[in-house]
C-alpha cells in the first residue's frame, strides 16, 4: 500500500515538474516580429497616412446599413484631421452637387483601426442623422478599418454594419464631372424605372427580379436575397460579393444588357425581362397614363399637334395633356370592366378640365395598334369648340395619334424604358415620344 | 520520501513563478498625442484648454466619441461652427454666472469635469421622449441636439442647453450631498416615470406654457412629474433660467394647490441650496436673467481670450 502511495507521489511529482517547466518555456516563438501595441499603432497610422495621401481624395460607395441601397460620396482627407465630402443624389443634396468642408476626421484605437467622422458634416452625417423617429436612415459616420492598399480602403459600419469600400482617386478625376458620369448612367438605365422587372441571367438559371430604388429586389416576396448596388462612373457595382461574385457590370454597346466584367463570371447578365411591346402594356395596366412629349418627337408630328393646340387656343381652350391610358370602371353588375382611351386636358378661362376619346387598342409581338371608337362626353367642351361635332373634332386628334406602331425605349437602352419612342409603321415621318407617368400608378 | 516530493514540487512551482514573471513592456498600449501645431482644429483646441481645462479643469469634448455614449441611440457630432459658439456662451450664461454668484471656486470644486456635446437628441420612438442632456456621476454632463438649436432664441437656449445645464448640474450637487426626504412627500402620488411625456399639451407649440398641465399637479414641469430627484432638480433649474414673467405665469395657472406644492418645493431647494452650499438660488435667478437678457453677440464671442 504504501509503496503503491509512493508510486502515484512519484508520477504526481513527474507531471507537476513537466507541466511546470513546460509552461516556463520562454523559447517559444512568436507569429509578429512586433507586439500588438506597436502592431495597432503601426495599423492606425499606415490607415491615417494612406487616407490624407490621396491627392484627389477617395471615391466611397456608403451603404447606410445592410439593406439600404447603396450611395456615392467623394472624400478628401487633410493630414491636419479636415475632411471635404462631396454628394449629389436625389435624398440629401436634392440633386445638386454639393460639398461640405468643415469638419474633421481621425483614426483611432477601437477593435483594430476605426476610422471616424467626429464632428458634424452636412453631406455624410445626413446618413446618421436620427431625425424625428430615432432612426433616419441608420447610416454610420465610425468604421472599422478591415483593409487597407495603397489604392483601396474595406470598411464596416461600427454601429449598423454594411461594409463601404474606397477606392483612391485618379488625379485628373474632376468631383463634379464624377458625379455627371454617374447621373449619366443612371439616367440611361435607371431613372424613372422603379418596378422595371429585369431578368439576372446566369449560365444555370435565369432570376426574376425587379429594379426599385438602388436595388434588385424579388418580385414577390422576401425570398430571394436583395442586390444593391452603386452606380459608378461608367459601371455598376454591386454591394460586397455582388450576385455570387459577380460583382462589377457595364452597358453593353447596343445597351440591351449589363454584363458582368468580373473574371469567371463574364456570362452573367441583366436584361429586361419584358419586350418594348409588352413593357408598354404592362405600365398600361398599372394604370401609368404615356403622356406625349414634343421634344424627341418627329418633326412632322410635332407641327400636326402644335396646329391641333392652335386650333383649341384660336377657340379658348388651352390644350394641356394628350395620353394613352388604360381606363377601369365597374358596370352595372359590379364587375370591372378596362377600356383604352387618349387623355386630354386642357384649360377654359383658366380652369382645368379633363375627358379622353375612346379608342380601339391591340397589341402583338411587334406592333401596338390604335384606332378611334368614341368620343367622351367629358370632352364635349373642348370637341365641340375645335369642329362642328363631337366626332369632327375628335378625329382631328386620332389622325394624329391612331396608327399602328412599333415601340422602342427612347433612352436607346431596352432596360429602361420609361420614355419610348412609337414610331408609325405606316407613315416614315411619324413617331412620338410618350413617358410613362408613373404619378398616376 | 513522499515530504521530499512534496517540498520538491513546493521549490519547482516557486521557482517556476519566479521565471515566469516578465519585465513589463513600458511601451503604452497608446500613441503620445503629438501636438500638430497645424492641426485643423489647433486654434479652437488652444482656446478651450486656456478658458476650460485651465481654468476650471474640466474637458470640453466637442468631437465625438460614439463608444463614449449609449449605442441603443442613434446619434451624430456637434457641428464645428455649434461647437464653438455654445462654448462661448457656457462660458457666459453659466461659468460667469456661478463665478458671481458663488465664487470662483465653486465650479472648479464640484462642477463637472467633462462637458459633452452632441448633435443630435437621444430619440426613443417608441415611448415618444428624447432626451437633451444627462449627468453621469457627477464627473460627465452632456447636452444633445445642439446642431437643431437656434442660438438667437433664448427660449430654446434654456430649452436645448441651459436649462439642461443647471438640471444635471443640480444632479451633480445632490449626489454629494442628499436633498431632503420631506420634498418626495410634497406630490408623492402623481410621479410617473413611463407616463410623463403624455402630460404635455400638445396644442400648444410654446415650450413654457404646454407644461401647463404639470403645473396643476404642483410640478415646474412634465419632466419634473416623472421622478422626486427629477422634480428638485427641474424646479432649481427652471427657477434659474425662467423669467419672472414666466415663473408669474406658471403660478397664475398652477390653481392653488399646484401653486401651493410649487412654491413649498421652490422653498426647500432655495435653502437646501443656502445651507449645503452657501448657494443663494435667487441671485442666481437674477444673475442668468440678466445676462439673458444681454445676448451680444458681438461682445460674447469677443470676451474670452
Amino acid at each position: 500500500m504504501n509503496k503503491h502511495m509512493n508510486m502515484k507521489t512519484k508520477i504526481l511529482f513527474l507531471l507537476a515538474a513537466s507541466v511546470l517547466l513546460m509552461g516556463c518555456d520562454r523559447d517559444e516563438e512568436s507569429l509578429f516580429d512586433k507586439s500588438a501595441t506597436e502592431r495597432l499603432n503601426e495599423a492606425l497610422s499606415n490607415a491615417s497616412t494612406t487616407l490624407a495621401g490621396a491627392e484627389n481624395g477617395w471615391e466611397m460607395l456608403y451603404y447606410p446599413n445592410t439593406t439600404s441601397c447603396g450611395y456615392n460620396m467623394l472624400l478628401k482627407f487633410d493630414a491636419h484631421g479636415s475632411v471635404v465630402v462631396a454628394a449629389c443624389n436625389e435624398l440629401t443634396t436634392h440633386d445638386r452637387y454639393v460639398e461640405d468642408k468643415n469638419s474633421t476626421w481621425t483614426v483611432k484605437a477601437d477593435y483594430g483601426p476605426m476610422l471616424s467622422f467626429d464632428t458634424y458634416n452636412n453631406i455624410l452625417h445626413a446618413w446618421a442623422d436620427p431625425q424625428t423617429d430615432g432612426d433616419g436612415y441608420l447610416g454610420d459616420y465610425e468604421f472599422l478599418v478591415l483593409k487597407t492598399t495603397q489604392d483601396m480602403m474595406r470598411l464596416k459600419g461600427k454601429k449598423h454594419k454594411a461594409y463601404t469600400i474606397m477606392y483612391r482617386l485618379d488625379n485628373q478625376v474632376k468631383w463634379k464631372e464624377y458625379f455627371q458620369q454617374v447621373n449619366a448612367l443612371r439616367d440611361i438605365v435607371f431613372t424613372g424605372n422603379d418596378g422595371m422587372p429585369m431578368n439576372i441571367i446566369t449560365p444555370e438559371k435565369t432570376y426574376e427580379y425587379v429594379y426599385q430604388s438602388g436595388i434588385l429586389q424579388d418580385p414577390d416576396s422576401v425570398e430571394k436575397d436583395p442586390f444593391p448596388f452603386i452606380i459608378r462612373p461608367g459601371m455598376i457595382q454591386f454591394y460586397d460579393t455582388g450576385i455570387n461574385g459577380a460583382v462589377h457590370f457595364v452597358l453593353n454597346n447596343d445597351r440591351t444588357a449589363l454584363v458582368c466584367t468580373d473574371e469567371g463570371h463574364a456570362d452573367v447578365r441583366i436584361e429586361s425581362a419584358l419586350s418594348p411591346v409588352e413593357y408598354y402594356d404592362n405600365r398600361l395596366n398599372l394604370r401609368a397614363r404615356w403622356t406625349y412629349i414634343d421634344e424627341g418627337s418627329d418633326s412632322d408630328t410635332r407641327l400636326q399637334v402644335a396646329n391641333l393646340r392652335d386650333k383649341a387656343s384660336a377657340n379658348g381652350a388651352v390644350i394641356d395633356k394628350i395620353a394613352f391610358e388604360k381606363t377601369a370602371s365597374l358596370n352595372s353588375r359590379g364587375v370591372k370592366t378596362y377600356a383604352h382611351a387618349l387623355y386630354v386636358s386642357f384649360l377654359v378661362e383658366g380652369k382645368v378640365f379633363e375627358g379622353c376619346i375612346h379608342l380601339n387598342y391591340s397589341a402583338d409581338g411587334e406592333h401596338i395598334t390604335y384606332s378611334y371608337k368614341s368620343a367622351d362626353a367629358s370632352l364635349e367642351k373642348l370637341l365641340l369648340r375645335m369642329a362642328a361635332t363631337k366626332a369632327e373634332g375628335a378625329k382631328m386628334f386620332t389622325d394624329i395619334f391612331c396608327d399602328t406602331y412599333s415601340a422602342s425605349s427612347y433612352s436607346g437602352s431596352s432596360l429602361n424604358m420609361i420614355h419610348m419612342s412609337l414610331q408609325s409603321a405606316n407613315v416614315t415621318n411619324k413617331s412620338i415620344h410618350v413617358v410613362a407617368n408613373t404619378a398616376s400608378l | 520520501m513522499k515530504k521530499v516530493y512534496q517540498y520538491i514540487v513546493m521549490g519547482l512551482m516557486a521557482i517556476s513563478f519566479a521565471a515566469c514573471e516578465e519585465e513589463l513592456n513600458s511601451k503604452s498600449i497608446f500613441v503620445d498625442p503629438v501636438q500638430d501645431p497645424e492641426a485643423y482644429t489647433k486654434q479652437f483646441d488652444d482656446w478651450l484648454k486656456r478658458n476650460f481645462t485651465d481654468t476650471y479643469n474640466v474637458e470640453y469634448l466637442y468631437k465625438l466619441d460614439d463608444s463614449a455614449t449609449d449605442p441603443n441611440y442613434n446619434i451624430v457630432p456637434v457641428r464645428l461652427g455649434m461647437a464653438d459658439t455654445v462654448a462661448h456662451l457656457s462660458l457666459y450664461l453659466w461659468y460667469d454666472a456661478y463665478n458671481t454668484v458663488v465664487g470662483p471656486h465653486f465650479l472648479s470644486t464640484y462642477g463637472p469635469k467633462m462637458i459633452q456635446l452632441i448633435g443630435s437628441s437621444m430619440i426613443n420612438a417608441a415611448q415618444g421622449t428624447e432626451k437633451l442632456g444627462y449627468a453621469e456621476g457627477g464627473i460627465k454632463i452632456t447636452l444633445m441636439k445642439i446642431n437643431a438649436m437656434d442660438v438667437n432664441d433664448v427660449e430654446q437656449l434654456n430649452h436645448y442647453i441651459f436649462q439642461t445645464m443647471h438640471h444635471e448640474f443640480s444632479h451633480i450637487l445632490h449626489q454629494k450631498k442628499t436633498y431632503p426626504k420631506e420634498f418626495e412627500t410634497i406630490t408623492p402620488a402623481d410621479y410617473d416615470p413611463s407616463g410623463w411625456q403624455y402630460r404635455y399639451d400638445d396644442n400648444i407649440a410654446d415650450l413654457w406654457k404646454r407644461e401647463h398641465p404639470a403645473w396643476e399637479m404642483g410640478f415646474v414641469t412634465c419632466y419634473g412629474s416623472s421622478e422626486a430627484h427629477e422634480d428638485f432638480v427641474e424646479t432649481i433649474a427652471n427657477y434659474i433660467v425662467q423669467s419672472d414673467e414666466n415663473w408669474q405665469y406658471m403660478m397664475d395657472h398652477a390653481g392653488t394647490k399646484g401653486a401651493a406644492a410649487i412654491q413649498r418645493k421652490l422653498e426647500m431647494c432655495r435653502t437646501w441650496l443656502r445651507e449645503q452650499y452657501e448657494y443663494d438660488l435667487d441671485e442666481m435667478h437674477r444673475e442668468v436673467q440678466k445676462r439673458q437678457g444681454d445676448l451680444d453677440w458681438d461682445k460674447i464671442m469677443h470676451l474670452y481670450e
